[in-house]
């Protein structure tokens, strides 16, 4: 069994974790050149493919997780615990704060200075989902190999 | 498991996470968004998108399939199995990549930013398609390597 949830949480978090470090890597610079309502477009689209599947990976990533360490020993407990509070931050992170934010992004009226913050402000967000998604990946992985 | 083989594993299950999950996103994102745009504005987009894609996703392929190589190395069996059976998936994309995707993306690299290719919607066609494929064996390999780990003796 456990076999079974250490396979879902490896690759439902690969998924997820490479699908934020891709955004991170090749959309960030994009966005961050382009001129305000061509960035509120671009990113209008991406959210509209992204929003349908980065929430599932994660969710099935963070139930793998738990249930993964759930059924582990000692060695393999403790990594998958912290791993499974970093997907959980994520969640809780991008849920109270950078969705909010998005909302805003692609359907409100704003100024452009309150554009431009709200796109600072996501744009630094997800800069620091990637980084906590990729740690509690390897932290995964470290789990899965204890 | 030895410290080698750990930090194999942990190479070959890292860097192979964020490449599949990279090509992964590639074909749910970009791909579906640029069979929507112009040829002018997938021109600009596509060059753009080479340029940050290129080095990141074949290192990550690289460092996959050296650290499957050396996990391979250390481990028997089933183990040992499944991940050559990953490499190989690996060694496929890397290889139909260069044949077959690279002289694409170099008519797009070639021309000015601005500037669209002489039969872009075709090569737009053409990359799409095998990028899918691409996907489907990168998911594959990445598998194959998550299997080959639960093999490995603790």
């Amino acid at each position: 069994m456990t076999d079974v949830w250490a396979t879902s949480m490896l690759i439902s978090g690969a998924l997820f974790a490479g699908g934020v470090a891709s955004i991170a890597w090749e959309r960030l610079p994009a966005w961050r050149a382009a001129e305000l309502s061509d960035f509120r477009v671009a990113f209008a689209h991406t959210l509209r493919r992204v929003d349908r599947l980065q929430p599932v990976l994660l969710v099935v990533c963070l139930v793998s997780t738990i249930g993964f360490a759930l059924g582990a020993d000692g060695n393999s407990q403790v990594p998958a615990l912290v791993a499974a509070a970093g997907f959980l931050a994520v969640l809780i992170g991008s849920g109270a704060l950078l969705v909010p934010v998005q909302r805003r992004l692609v359907r409100a009226e704003l100024p452009a200075p309150e554009a431009e913050r709200l796109r600072t402000l996501w744009l630094r967000g997800h800069v620091v989902r990637t980084v906590v998604a990729v740690a509690a990946l390897v932290l995964a992985v470290v789990a899965a190999i204890s | 498991m030895s410290p080698a083989l750990r930090l194999s594993t942990i190479l070959m299950l890292g860097a192979g996470g964020l490449f599949t999950g990279g090509v992964v996103w590639y074909s749910w994102e970009r791909v579906w968004i640029w069979r929507r745009l112009t040829l002018r504005a997938y021109a600009i987009d596509f060059r753009r998108s080479l340029l940050k894609a290129d080095p990141a996703l074949p290192i990550l392929l690289l460092i996959s399939a050296g650290g499957a190589g050396s996990f391979a190395s250390f481990s028997g069996g089933s183990a040992r199995m499944l991940s050559l059976a990953g490499i190989a998936l690996l060694t496929v994309i890397l290889v139909s990549s260069l044949i077959l995707a690279e002289p694409i993306n170099s008519q797009f690299r070639r021309v000015p930013e601005g500037t669209v290719p002489q039969s872009a919607d075709h090569l737009r066609q053409r990359w799409r398609r095998f990028h899918l494929v691409r996907t489907a064996l990168a998911v594959a390999a990445f598998a194959l390597f998550v299997t080959a780990v639960s093999y490995a003796s603790p």
